[in-house]
């Protein structure tokens, strides 16, 4: 990777965590189902679809997809998310946030990279 | 300092962190080790650092948020299984969902146990 291509990820990470933040914040509530993560990740595989095209390692490629999508969309926090939701006695709304998240997540982005490389 | 500040520094490190381990493990056989990487090793970091409670504000909503929410992708998941589904490859979107999904709470159970144990002693 060029000089160039780490500050294109260093800028779209920040982008990225910050529009998570911003969303997560509003639409996250505490014990309840995390409609902010789920909107970020859905978000970030559809867009993740239609980026699929760049060429890897070109900037425009740092910033977007390891940059700004890689760090708008989290596997920690959803993980985490599904683990407290089984903790705290949830356990429909665990499985039920695990699993459509990761078969959304799929058809998000294979509806939008289908619909560019069509 | 405000909150998304501290936030938005600490995603640009684990963006930048999260791409130097692609770099440094690259797409070995196919299989996307690097992207399994960085999500096991940051939900057991993130559920330690949930459990153990170190962290004050700002300081947590940016390591929790910020960094590993940075660090850890789904994105990529996304697309990589895909890829492999388009391409006919089940068995292997089998079983990078398995270790992804499986590992991804089996680290996340570990790392909560590790928390709470620091705590205790």
């Amino acid at each position: 990777m060029t000089a160039l291509g780490w500050l294109c990820v260093a800028a779209g990470g920040m982008l990225g965590a910050v529009i998570r933040y911003w969303i997560t914040s509003k639409l996250n509530r505490k014990g309840g189902f995390p409609a902010g993560t789920f909107a970020v990740n859905m978000t970030g595989a559809f867009l993740a679809g239609i980026f699929s095209g760049l060429a890897a390692g070109s900037p425009a490629h740092a910033f977007i997809v390891y940059g700004i999508l890689g760090a708008l969309t989290t596997f920690s926090t959803w993980n985490s998310e599904i683990l407290i939701l089984w903790r705290d006695g949830r356990r429909a709304a665990a499985v039920f946030y695990a699993l459509s998240t990761l078969v959304l997540g799929i058809v998000f982005y294979m509806v939008s990279f289908i619909y560019v490389s069509s | 300092m405000k909150e998304w500040i501290a936030v938005g520094l600490a995603g640009m490190a684990g963006a930048v962190s999260r791409t130097a381990v692609s770099q440094l493990i690259g797409h070995t056989e196919n299989f996307p080790y690097a992207t399994l990487f960085v999500n096991l090793a940051g939900s057991f970091i993130l559920c330690a650092l949930i459990a153990a409670a170190p962290l004050r504000q700002p300081w947590k909503t940016a390591v929790h948020t910020g960094f590993l929410g940075s660090f850890t992708t789904f994105s990529a998941l996304s697309a990589e299984l895909s890829s492999m589904l388009l391409s006919g490859q089940w068995g292997v979107a089998f079983l990078y969902t398995v270790l992804s999904v499986g590992g991804g709470l089996l680290s996340g159970l570990a790392g909560l146990r590790f928390g709470s144990r620091s705590v205790k002693s």
